[in-house]
């Protein structure tokens, strides 16, 4: 399938070592920017969450496997697609509020983290088999590069 | 991820350097802290200074350690923790749970 010039593309293996790849990819590709540090810590916490669902509940570790990273946009936005191989995900039952009773669960807070930090988050079956999830980050830029005011997209 | 610990007197500061993301690599802090309680220690001050980030499976981890010390009548609270998982914290509400402090000694101080 052709892809944007400006799309960056990475292939990870599915191993949670390597999410300390995904955050600094996707925090230097917003950097470069010249992002509020804010938004470009909440872009990688997001796709953390985002590339841990897709080893973990995706691929399920399975050996071989890999997520795909890819990103693209400018300083008004960045997309992040994170790609898993696996059969698929149903992210439904994760999409809501949490509660009360939630707050001391063990698990099952990463699609919230990733819809509180992101503009737009959407899952949608990937190129091959498996669940691309797809996270929007609309960044200011630091008011320093701007002229002193905070521009936001 | 690496851990150490110290103790200031009947407080047990522990120490993490790296990331806390869940996985093998996060066992050591879910080990150290089941060691603490068996050992008997009631009061323990995580140190997230050195953390550079936490995923959800990291945050559940220390909500493990926080359940359990609590069902033991202690109390597990967190010191320096950096302005990246303050708003983690934040946005998950935990912070709502999770006691932390800028300082050591003051920290130290709250659990007399």
């Amino acid at each position: 399938m052709p892809q944007p010039a400006d799309q960056v593309e990475l292939r990870i293996p599915s191993q949670l070592r390597y999410l300390a790849v995904v955050d600094a990819v996707v925090q230097a590709f917003a950097a470069d920017f010249g992002w509020e540090a804010d938004d470009i810590n909440n872009l990688g916490t997001a796709a953390i969450e985002a590339a841990s669902n897709a080893m973990e509940h995706g691929n399920r570790f399975a050996e071989n496997t890999n997520v795909w990273l890819r990103m693209r946009g400018d300083a008004g936005g960045v997309e992040v697609e994170i790609e898993d191989q696996g059969p698929g995900f149903d992210h439904r039952p994760y999409e809501r509020e949490l509660t009360a009773d939630d707050l001391l669960k063990l698990r099952g807070r990463g699609i919230f983290i990733m819809r509180s930090f992101m503009d737009e988050v959407s899952f949608a079956p990937g190129q091959g088999h498996g669940t691309c999830v797809r996270l929007v980050k609309h960044g200011h830029i630091k008011a320093e590069q701007s002229g002193g005011t905070s521009t936001g997209a | 991820m690496t851990i150490q610990q110290r103790d200031i007197g009947d407080v047990v500061v522990v120490d993490v350097h790296g990331k806390i993301m869940g996985g093998p690599d996060s066992d050591g802090l879910k080990q150290a802290l089941r060691d603490l309680m068996e050992r008997g220690a009631h009061k323990v001050l995580v140190n997230l200074g050195d953390v550079t980030w936490i995923n959800s499976s990291g945050l559940g981890i220390l909500i493990e350690g926080f359940s359990e010390l609590r069902r033991q009548g202690g109390s597990l609270k967190l010191v320096h923790v950096p302005p990246r998982i303050e708003s983690l914290l934040t946005v998950t509400k935990l912070s709502t749970i999770f006691e932390s402090y800028r300082q050591e000694d003051e920290a130290v101080r709250s659990f007399a």
